[in-house]
Parts: C-alpha cells; structure tokens; sequence
C-alpha cells in the first residue's frame, strides 16, 4: 500500500512539474523574424514585415516615384483595403512605407487613414493652407493596396494564399489615372495548426 | 540472363526517376557562361557565410537599378537533396563605412528547391550607399 501511495505521489509530482518545464517564458522576438508566431489562417506580422520589405524593395528599385510631375513627388497614402477574414493591422505595412519615403527623402507623403476618407483628408489639408494663404499641393501620387485571399483544403490540411497587390497611380499631369508602378505579393501557408520558434 | 538484367537495370533506372520526382529535384541549365558585368569577387566571402547552410554562391553582382540606386544580387544555388529554407538580410554602408538605418534592411525568407537556385536581392535605401553587408540563417519555415 505504502509503494502504491509513493508510487502515485511521484507520478502527480511528475505530471504537475512537467507542464512548468515544457512552458514557455515571454520574452522578445524579431515580428519578422523565424522566432515569431506562425498561424495557417491569419495574416502575421511576420507577412506584414515580409510584404512592406517586397513593396519598398520594388518601388525604390524601378524608381516609380521620378516619374512624378515634382520632385521631391507628393503621395497620398490610401487606406489598404482588407477582402480576407483574417484580421490585421493594414496600416502597419503602409506605416512602414510612409516611414521610409519620408525618411529617406523620396517622396512627400500624406498620410491617410480609413476607407473613403481621402476626400475629407483633402478637405481639411485644403483648410489648413488657406489659414496659411497658400495653395494646397495636388499629389503627384495615390498608393493604393488591396489584400485577398483564396482558401483551399485537403482533409484536415489548409492551404491560405494571401495576395497583397499595390499600385502608384498617377494623380496629375498628362498621366492622372494611369499606374504608374504595380506589385503583387503572393504568401502561402500550408498546414492544420500555428508554430512557434524554428 | 540477358533479359533478367535489362528488366533490373529498367526497374533501377524506374525507381530512380521516381525517386527524383519525388523529391522535387530541379535540373538547371544557362544559357550564359561567362560572369556578368557587375559582377564583384566577393563569391568565396558569401560562401564562407552560407557554407553550413549546404548552399552555394555562384555569382555576387552589385550595380545600379533604374533608380540609380544600388541593387545587391546573389545567385544561390541548392546542390543539396532535400529544399532549403534561409532568411537573409543586406545592410548598407555609406562611404564612412557607416550602416544607412533602413527599413530596407530587414530579415527576408528565401527558398530554394534540390537542385535549383534563386537569387537573393536587396536594394540601398540612398544614393549614399556604397558597400553592404549580408547576414544569413538557417529557417525551417
């Protein structure tokens, strides 16, 4: 009786001290590093990292932005428009854009943010100029972004392409309406559940 | 006899078709054999960097993009048996020697089949750019 009671304390002792062990303590990760959180379903900074990378690596390369009619050329920075079911943060790709055109002295950015709203930005940025008494710049540029994706299953395996598309289109001059420079960005995730670490 | 060893050299030359298919192997070939233009002897300095990745440099090339940007290419090739996953990063320094803070020089994924190549790329925030540094790891994902 008595190796059956030791016996049953070691065990309890075993099981309550080996979920502590394999637990993880929260520490700080690299959001696009291959540390961070991976799910199958959901766009993860990770991808946002990986997208804004792609998107600047792109337009800095072609130069999109000397096609302007000034220069240093003025864009308008849209809303990105979300048409999946994931949830997630669009501004911060368009964020990390805006930071580097701005810092890197490209371009003049104005910073807009959700849908629709462009027209009410231009309003008040026309205001703003006439407490001042000048006129208000027309952007040179609208960058445009729309994310989708397409869901694909085999058994209990997902497959989730997520594409992310971006355009420069030209706002005035002899081009207005015209892109011009375009990206498409295709992520796919393959599996049943998330990952952590390597 | 005869007949016995032409059926196992059939079913050997079978198995290893499907053997190859099976694990993704692309077979490569260029048009092109001698080194490009903007090419830098800098391939022996990468490969001592991706060595204990199991992949291989072929070429480093640095010229302008249609900016007038700097644009860093590294062609990496996969001799290996199985894919392999690695991320890569290019910083660039300015003529001081200095690292350009850049948004630009962020942690990117690459993939690269059994047998096949890519190739790596980064682009210099500024015209101040000159030189860039590359950092690889290994990633399962």
């Amino acid at each position: 009786m008595s190796v059956f009671s030791a016996t049953s304390l070691t065990l309890g002792l075993a099981t309550s001290v080996l979920p502590m062990g394999c637990g993880s303590q929260p520490k700080y990760v690299e959001p696009g590093g291959s540390e961070a959180i991976m799910t199958v379903g959901d766009v993860d900074p990770r991808e946002i990292e990986r997208v804004s990378l792609v998107m600047l690596r792109s337009m800095m390369k072609e130069g999109a932005f000397s096609r302007g009619e000034s220069n240093p050329p003025i864009v308008m920075l849209e809303a990105v428009v979300n048409d999946t079911a994931s949830e997630f943060d669009g501004q911060a790709i368009t964020a990390a854009i805006f930071e580097e055109l701005t810092n890197s002295g490209t371009a003049k950015v104005m910073m807009i943010e959700g849908p629709n709203i462009s027209e009410r930005a231009r309003r008040e940025a026309v205001n703003r100029f006439k407490e001042t008494g000048q006129e208000p710049p027309d952007p040179d540029f609208a960058l445009k972004m729309r994310v989708t994706s397409v869901r694909r299953s085999a058994g209990s395996t997902k497959l989730y392409t997520f594409y992310f598309r971006m355009e420069l289109v030209h706002q005035s001059g002899p081009n207005l309406g015209i892109a011009a420079w375009s990206k498409q960005e295709s992520i796919g995730k393959q599996g049943e559940k998330g990952t952590i670490g390597f | 006899m005869i007949n016995d060893s032409t059926s196992l050299n059939r079913c050997l030359a079978f198995g290893v078709a499907v053997a190859l298919v099976g694990c993704g192997t692309v077979n490569s070939v260029s048009t092109r054999s001698t080194t490009a233009d903007s090419a830098v002897p800098h391939v022996k300095q990468v490969n001592d960097a991706i060595d204990n990745l199991f992949l291989k440099a072929r070429e480093v090339r640095l010229a302008p993009a249609k900016s007038g940007l700097l644009e860093a290419q590294v062609d990496v090739a996969n001799d290996d048996f199985r894919v392999r996953r690695f991320m890569y990063r290019f910083d660039w320094l300015d003529a001081a020697g200095g690292v350009i803070e850049s948004r630009l020089s962020a942690w990117d994924s690459a993939i690269v089949e059994s047998g096949g190549s890519t190739t790596i790329r980064g682009i210099a925030p500024t015209r101040d750019a000159v030189d860039f540094r590359l950092q690889v790891r290994a990633s399962d994902r």
